[in-house]
């Protein structure tokens, strides 16, 4: 059970979601909007993060949209993981989702809800960096639509009573040849050691990283070196690994030492198919 | 899966009622008692369900908390239900071992000598892991004879999760440094792995750790099981097949053995009454925890009354007031201790229902049988008595009545154990072994260090085969949970001697889909002093699985694996220090 | 109108087919409410962190952990627990192919391996080995080996009539 009580309200239009937070926020210190609540309710029976109020936000029609129009995908922020995955308009991206939690969990846990928490993998994150998703988000006193990379640096930056109500990418990108590969310590749903994604997009790879730093990411000096026919595979896997963003994580899952070398089993298998083949697909 | 949690009531009249999941409610009943100055007549210890124990539950921990707390609040009933973490962090974990081993052998590997060192991280608690350290220096050796023997088993205090008994009490951590050992003795004297078994395999009349004669009824026949297992896995020696590239399979061997060692003096019963329908019901002081024991009990009852098992009820609840004491229900001792009572309790049954059928057929109770419910003449099967009619006495119409209402019971009490000589070691701990041969085939990544597991087999000698498919599961359940602790499960602490994995998420278990296919097949060798030969079995799945696996690995990574878990991270340690060297 | 709650209240959820009474704080989980307030004690805690499956219900028909659900944000969905999975005399088909292949030892996360098993009969009734995986793998048993659960779910959707 979770020890202390806090205040529930599910809002059925963005306008009243903010209305709530900003009523709740007079009153209260901690008011969290809430998706599929796992990582709320893991946290507050812990009593590390426990909410003073939650703003339940699978009411909100936007927010659990999923759907293709004028050749732009538009996914809710509330839409679950497996959800994504069934529904197979985003097949990298239900990919990345289908690998982060069991299924009972994946049928819960929320796109928004990945990308916003604080659990350091977010591995949803990476399709969207790699698709050139943008996100839209709704506050106080405004709205925004902006590309996800702009606002997504080691974690999103949202201002005070922000939320992701729907994430939009381009319909080609959805459609863009991709290689997910995630690899744990031992069992199959976990958190990762290391879960590379790649697209291919005119001709460039593209590449995110999650689990081999303290938050995922997408960095163009490594996509240059990857995209670099001059550079042998050996010396690309070394050039990766000194432009890593920072030191490898080292955890109870695995070591910082340990993670290079999965990523670099990964990454070399990965450019070996796309030197046979120039493609990855 | 079910987390520990009891409740304690007192009432006005100070007696005390518990309930609680645990394994041993008599232990309960004895400990309380003890602590508090509480007579055990004022005492009723109540186990519902248990779900799942496998040793674990065997100590007494949350009863005396709820006691103390109930007392508080004048007897108000109290229910302590801990967390999945504080489970894990604070309540009795599995054990950890450290092993010096040295062997001497002929080139031909016949082991002539052995000096064995066990180090026991008992953690914070004593409990019971003494008993433990005894139990590995008895069975030492394994399933072996090694004619000149020096083991020492030391039993050490450290300031972890205190240990307790654990499916295998602790056998499956000696077994796994002893069965490693093994393997790099045939690598050095160029021998196959299951051959050297072979040579060294205890046969009758060898003799034990602790210099028990060994008879294929105490022990059981462990030259058939490595045989049957050789052909089962198709064995041709320690080979590695090419499957691809990157891709090689292996597979790895281990026996196992183990004596049940409860004290000298346990006790075990069964009572038998019976309903006006003519069903029975059998009461026994065994928990249900999902090992199958009471349905092993009902599976003999109802051969030896030569009965539909179904109209055997057994009850799953136990309350100390109305069950028979059973020592508890740990080392897989049901069968022996539980099943000899049951069949005296059986033979009570019998008897009484001849001496009715005498009186009322006419005849010595020598001429009556019973069978499927019915008693009758053997002579005249035809005119039978059916049990409904003669189970709560024979009260014809308008005849008088016969006999007495058939209640029946059984008792056993476990004699003939001795104390472990101090200087010699010599000594009987325990009734009987269990052995058995393991195999774990592997497909390994020469590339990124990771293994699949394909397949586990095991050849166990049950003595005799009673309920296959319950058998066949507690088994698979046991290799299941050696895969499971060998590849993944550890209690790493950090320097701070917290521990690093204190839930589900953190700690590894085994989930579906990364499981081989399991295989057993049964060797019966009776063990004569047991009710049908029957032998003791629902630990022993688990004890040499994790020195198979890591045999396996051995050989895909030519390296002497002597650690667990083992981990892919692990196995890549290895290798680059290998590759270093 | 938004409603907050904050205190104890007292709401309707929709348990196994019947609108059932409960009084909740908005921060009490839907197993301790199924468990204590309902007497419907089939769905288990095992780790209460949405990790083990003991404790998996149907919402809507899918599972969940019902460890890591308010039963406040149940309101207006269908809640189904392995007692409303037939009754008396009236098991489904799964039930009693675990009884059949031995799909059990101790039980305590039978009933919420039932619930997953009957999701994914009734959402996939073609589903393959992998599928099967998928699903089951939200649960962990320590008795079996999973092998016999295997089987008793691969025996259920092979008399499927599948969808055409």
């Amino acid at each position: 059970m979770i020890a202390d009580n806090f205040i529930y309200c599910k809002p059925e239009t963005k306008k009243d979601a903010v209305k709530a937070y900003e009523k709740l926020k007079k009153e209260s210190n901690k008011v969290f909007y809430y998706g599929g609540g796992s990582e709320i309710i893991t946290m507050a029976r812990a009593g590390s993060n426990v909410p003073d109020a939650v703003i339940d936000i699978k009411g909100i029609p936007e927010c659990n949209v999923l759907e293709l129009k004028n050749d732009v995908l538009i996914i809710g922020g509330a839409v679950s993981l497996n959800d994504i995955n069934e529904s197979k308009l985003f097949p990298l991206l239900g990919t990345a989702g289908a690998r982060i939690a069991d299924h009972t969990n994946q049928c819960r846990i929320t796109v928004g809800g990945n990308i916003c928490g604080t659990i350091i993998y977010r591995e949803t994150v990476l399709p969207l960096l790699l698709t050139d998703a943008k996100v839209s988000i709704y506050g106080p006193g405004r709205r925004r639509t902006l590309p996800l990379n702009e606002i997504f640096h080691e974690r999103i930056k949202l201002d005070q009573g922000e939320f992701i109500y729907q994430i939009k990418v381009k319909k080609e990108m959805t459609e863009t040849p991709f290689i997910h590969v995630k690899k744990t310590a031992n069992e199959k749903i976990d958190y990762p050691l290391v879960t590379v994604c790649v697209t291919q997009y005119k001709g460039r790879l593209r590449m995110a990283f999650s689990g081999i730093c303290s938050y995922p990411f997408r960095s163009t000096d490594i996509e240059e070196v990857i995209n670099n026919p001059e550079i042998s595979v050996g010396d690309k896997l070394n050039l990766i690994h000194n432009l890593l963003p920072e030191p490898p994580l080292t955890d109870y899952e695995g070591s910082g030492k340990y993670r290079i070398f999965v990523m670099k089993n990964i990454i070399e298998k990965i450019l070996e198919r796309y030197h046979n083949n120039a493609k990855i697909l | 899966m079910e987390i520990r949690t009891a409740r304690a009531e007192i009432s006005a009249d100070g007696k005390v009622k518990i309930e609680t999941s645990s394994q041993s409610p008599f232990s309960v009943m004895k400990q309380i008692g003890k602590c508090f100055n509480i007579d055990a007549g004022n005492i009723e210890v109540h186990v519902p369900f248990v779900g799942g124990a496998f040793g674990g539950k065997a100590p007494v921990t949350l009863e005396i908390l709820a006691y103390m707390a109930s007392f508080k609040v004048n007897g108000t009933p109290v229910r302590v239900i801990i967390s999945r973490e504080e489970d894990m962090t604070s309540a009795p974990c599995r054990l950890g071992l450290d092993a010096k081993i040295m062997l001497g052998a002929t080139k031909e590997g016949k082991i002539n000598a052995a000096k064995l060192t066990f180090y026991l991280d008992s953690g914070a608690y004593a409990d019971i892991s003494p008993y433990m350290s005894k139990s590995i220096a008895a069975d030492c050796t394994g399933p072996y004879n090694i004619e000149n023997l020096y083991c020492d088993s030391y039993c050490i205090y450290t300031n972890r999760t205190y240990s307790t008994s654990y499916r295998g009490f602790g056998h499956l951590c000696y077994t796994y440094c002893m069965e490693c050992a093994l393997d790099i003795l045939a690598k050095r004297c160029e021998v196959d792995p299951l051959e050297l078994r072979l040579i060294n395999a205890i046969k009758p009349g060898n003799l034990s750790p602790t210099q028990v004669i060994s008879t294929l009824s105490n022990t059981g026949n462990i030259t058939s099981c490595l045989q049957k297992l050789k052909e089962v896995i198709n064995w041709k020696g320690p080979q590695i097949k090419k499957i691809d590239n990157e891709v090689i399979r292996t597979t790895g061997i281990a026996c196992l053995w183990k004596q049940a060692v409860p004290p000298p003096g346990s006790v075990s019963g069964a009572i038998i009454t019976f309903n006006s329908d003519g069903s029975l019901n059998l009461n026994t002081g065994n928990v249900e925890m999902g090992s199958g024991g009471q349905t092993m009990l009902a599976h003999m009852l109802a051969d030896k009354l030569k009965m539909d098992i179904k109209k055997i009820h057994v009850n799953f609840t136990k309350d100390t007031r109305f069950n028979p004491e059973h020592y508890k229900t740990v080392a897989s001792i049901t069968n022996y201790m539980a099943g000899n009572a049951v069949m005296k309790a059986a033979d009570e049954v019998l008897s009484q229902l001849k001496e009715m059928g005498s009186e009322i057929f006419s005849c010595s109770p020598e001429d009556i049988d019973v069978a499927e419910s019915k008693v009758f003449r053997k002579d005249n099967p035809q005119s039978f008595i059916d049990f409904k009619d003669i189970v709560l006495g024979y009260k014809p119409e308008n005849e008088k009545v016969i006999g007495q209402p058939v209640i029946a019971k059984g008792t056993f009490i476990l004699k003939q154990l001795s104390l472990l000589d101090p200087n010699t070691g010599k000594g009987k701990s325990g009734p009987s072994w269990t052995v058995g041969a393991q195999a774990v085939e592997i497909e390994f990544n020469i590339k990124d260090y990771t293994y699949r597991i394909v397949n586990a087999t095991t050849v166990m000698d049950v003595g005799k085969i009673v309920n296959p498919d319950g058998m066949k599961g507690i088994i698979y359940g046991g290799m299941a949970m050696g895969l499971s602790m060998a590849s993944r499960e550890v209690y790493d602490y950090n320097q701070e001697g917290r521990l690093k994995t204190p839930n589900l998420r953190t700690y590894k278990l085994l989930h579906i889909g990364q499981e081989p296919l399991y295989h057993v097949e049964f060797i019966e060798t009776p063990q004569l002093d047991s009710p049908y030969g029957s032998r003791s079995i629902s630990e022993h799945g688990i004890i040499g699985i994790p020195a198979a696996l890591s045999n396996a690995l051995s050989l895909a990574t030519n390296i002497n694996i002597n650690e667990l878990p083992l981990t892919p991270e692990y196995l890549w340690r290895q290798m680059e220090a290998k590759h270093d060297s | 109108m938004l409603k907050f709650y904050d205190n104890l209240t007292v709401i309707n959820l929709d348990v196994n087919g019947e609108l059932r009474s409960v009084t909740v704080r908005p921060s009490d989980i839907l197993l301790d409410v199924l468990r204590e307030q309902l007497g419907l004690t089939g769905a288990k805690p095992g780790c209460k962190n949405g990790d083990c499956g003991t404790c998996t219900v149907l919402l809507d028909g899918m599972p969940v952990k019902s460890c890591l659900t308010l039963a406040i944000e149940t309101i207006g969905h269908k809640i189904l627990t392995i007692e409303g999975l037939g009754g008396m005399g009236s098991h489904t088909q799964i039930q009693e192919a675990f009884v059949e292949y031995n799909a059990f030892q101790c039980g305590y996360c039978t009933s919420g391996f039932l619930m997953v098993c009957h999701a994914l009969i009734n959402n996939k009734p073609e589903a393959d080995e992998y599928e099967i995986e998928k699903w089951l793998e939200s649960n962990i048993c320590r008795c079996t080996s999973y092998q016999e659960i295997r089987s008793a779910v691969e025996s259920v959707l092979k008399n499927q009539p599948k969808y055409v």
